[in-house]
């Protein structure tokens, strides 16, 4: 399966990946309903190197969901900018893919799944369209569900059939809203395992909002932790745990311990100075490197 | 003793009671012969001239199906875009709130000083009738969807004719489905009353006629045949809206059709 997909792929691996994706000096307010503009991101700056795994944690209400409107372009930012090489992302761009939490509103329910898929296909004939999408599905496991409606899927099924969606064009930036949130906690870890497969196997950037620390802890390069509001990086932990990675055995890591701890310390510490035993990593301006990809076995999955 | 009638057959149960008590009524005489015909004469009337009937009902029908399809039509393209352009959303606001509110049939006497007594007047009425309720449940869900869809759509980079095309017009079309459900009684009942105040065509002229000569059976059999036609109508519509809207009457999803078939 996954030579197949490599062959038609959507992604040919490498295509767009050797573009940073800058975040610098975002500020954004919304207005409320009474008319008062409220300061919801103040200053946030990061980059994603090509190919790199960034966990967002904060707490709730802090900004993750406005941060990610704005890099994706949904949202203008009132000051800043956000940059993808050297190109501007205004407008949703089309490498970049967004899967939002509730995949009960993402996906439309009087289209089958494959019509679904499809929707993020544009610019070729119906045949190809249809062909990469049923691709698609078959690379998250549910090439037998092309022909259902998303109804009568599972809510860990319509998940993937949204991350399906989401990889099925030419993706270099995925970008994810707290995507297992609302999936139960063994679902939850073989999505988990899912989005690791499918980024190892494709080579995208990927920006993963989340509230779990251990969830953010485990599938990362790196954890950036945002204050309460208004949002701003509180600090970030590099995670130097071994790829593959495998739930049993990197939950287990003592390591794994310690950077849970170390994740939690910067949240937990949002609003009070940060209590000491927790050492603080160095300044979010010089972003770890990238630990070496490891492509992850279709026979390590469980 | 209700308990032993099972779930199925208590309309039934109830319309043979209800037309039970119609025949006591007539054969009593309580009501006056030439007010309430008997059930025999008016199912020997039926017996003897279907083809009159059917020829009325088929008029009535051709009537109500031309000025229902021109309704939908023009209901729908135009909530659509009036809907999807605030300007003009607001600008009609006042001027849709009026003209829905006044009776399709208190416009008779305007139209037939327009337009006579002609088919132009009939099918301006019907059009009247089952235009609003069409138009306003399609506003209302393209209002709506529009918004509520628009940056799932912004995220998928689709452009505005598929956003239309494959989400806007397919979420609303369960709430214009029910619209339409609305719009085909009043049609129907505002066709049968300008045939009556033409007095020729239809039902409605099978029915005046019938009274002017007296022949209380066929009033009946009329005022049945339209009743009969309009249930069968109203099932036939149901039946492709569950069909066609399944994903909207999907298991979990309070619906009205769900709500009446889980009563
Ligand atoms: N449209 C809006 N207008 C005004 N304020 C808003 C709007 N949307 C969100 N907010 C405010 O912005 C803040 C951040 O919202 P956001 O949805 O980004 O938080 P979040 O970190 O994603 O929260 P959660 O973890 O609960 O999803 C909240 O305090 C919220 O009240
Ligand atoms: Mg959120």
């Amino acid at each position: 399966m996954a030579s197949r997909w490599g062959r038609e792929g959507i992604a040919a691996p490498g295509v767009r990946h050797e573009r940073r994706l800058v975040v610098r000096g975002v500020r954004k307010g919304l207005r409320t309903a009474s008319g008062e503009v409220r300061e919801i991101l103040a200053d946030v700056s990061f980059e994603v190197a090509p190919g790199e795994l960034v966990a967002v944690v904060g707490p709730s209400g802090a900004g993750k969901t406005t941060l990610l409107r704005t890099i994706s372009g949904l949202l203008a930012p009132d000051e800043g900018e956000v940059r993808y090489g050297g190109e501007a992302v205004d407008d949703v761009p089309a490498w970049l893919s967004i899967v939002f939490q509730d995949y009960s509103k993402s996906l439309f329910p009087w289209m089958r799944n494959l019509d679904n898929v499809a929707l993020a296909l544009s610019g070729m004939g119906r045949h190809e369209r249809e062909q990469r999408a049923a691709g698609a599905l078959e690379r998250v496991g549910l090439g037998a569900f092309a022909r259902s409606y998303p109804w009568e899927l599972s809510g860990g099924m319509q998940q993937r059939v949204a991350l399906a969606r989401a990889l099925c064009g030419e993706v270099s930036v995925l970008v994810m809203d707290e995507p297992f949130a609302s999936v139960d906690a063994l679902t939850r870890t073989q999505l988990e395992d899912e989005v690791l497969r499918l980024w190892g196997e494709m080579g995208f950037s990927a920006i993963l909002v989340t509230h779990d620390v251990g969830e953010a802890v485990y599938m990362a390069d790196r954890v950036i932790a945002l204050s309460s509001r208004p949002a701003r990086i509180v600090g970030e932990v590099a995670i130097d745990l071994p790829r593959p990675r495998d739930h049993l055995a990197t939950r287990q890591d003592p390591r794994f311990g310690q950077l849970y701890g170390e994740v939690l310390a910067l949240v937990e510490g949002v609003g009070r100075p940060a209590a000491g035993g927790a050492p603080l990593p160095g300044p979010p301006a010089a972003p770890a490197v990238p630990p070496a990809r490891h492509r992850q076995e279709e026979g390590d999955l469980p | 003793m209700t308990r032993r009638v099972p779930r199925r057959a208590r309309p039934w149960v109830g319309a043979l009671v209800a037309i039970g008590i119609w025949e006591l009524v007539a054969v009593t005489n309580a009501a006056g012969p030439q007010f309430l015909a008997s059930v025999p004469a008016v199912a020997r009337v039926a017996g003897d001239s279907p083809g009159e009937l059917l020829r009325a009902l088929g008029g009535t029908l051709q009537v109500w199906a031309i000025a229902l399809a021109i309704s939908f039509v023009g209901a729908v393209v135009l909530g659509i875009v009036v809907a999807s352009l605030p300007l003009l959303d607001q600008l009609g606001e006042w001027v849709v709130r009026s003209s829905r509110s006044v009776p399709a049939l208190a416009l008779i006497p305007v139209t037939i000083l327009l337009f006579g007594l002609t088919t132009t007047m009939e099918a301006i009425l019907v059009v009247a009738a089952a235009f609003w309720p069409i138009f306003v449940n399609t506003a209302y869900a393209v209002r709506r969807y529009r918004v509520e869809h628009r940056e799932k759509a912004r995220a998928l980079q689709l452009r505005r004719w598929s956003f239309y095309r494959r989400i806007v017009v397919p979420a609303s079309a369960p709430m214009i489905a029910s619209g339409t459900r609305a719009a085909i009684g009043l049609s129907m009942a505002a066709t049968i009353a300008v045939e009556l105040v033409v007095g020729y065509g239809g039902l409605g002229g099978l029915v005046l006629t019938a009274e002017q000569a007296g022949n209380t059976p066929l009033i009946y059999a009329g005022v049945l045949l339209g009743g009969l036609a309009g249930w069968l109508v109203n099932r036939l519509f149901v039946a492709g809206q569950q069909r066609l809207l399944a994903w909207a009457y999907r298991p979990g999803v309070a619906t009205p059709l769900r709500a009446r078939a889980a009563r």
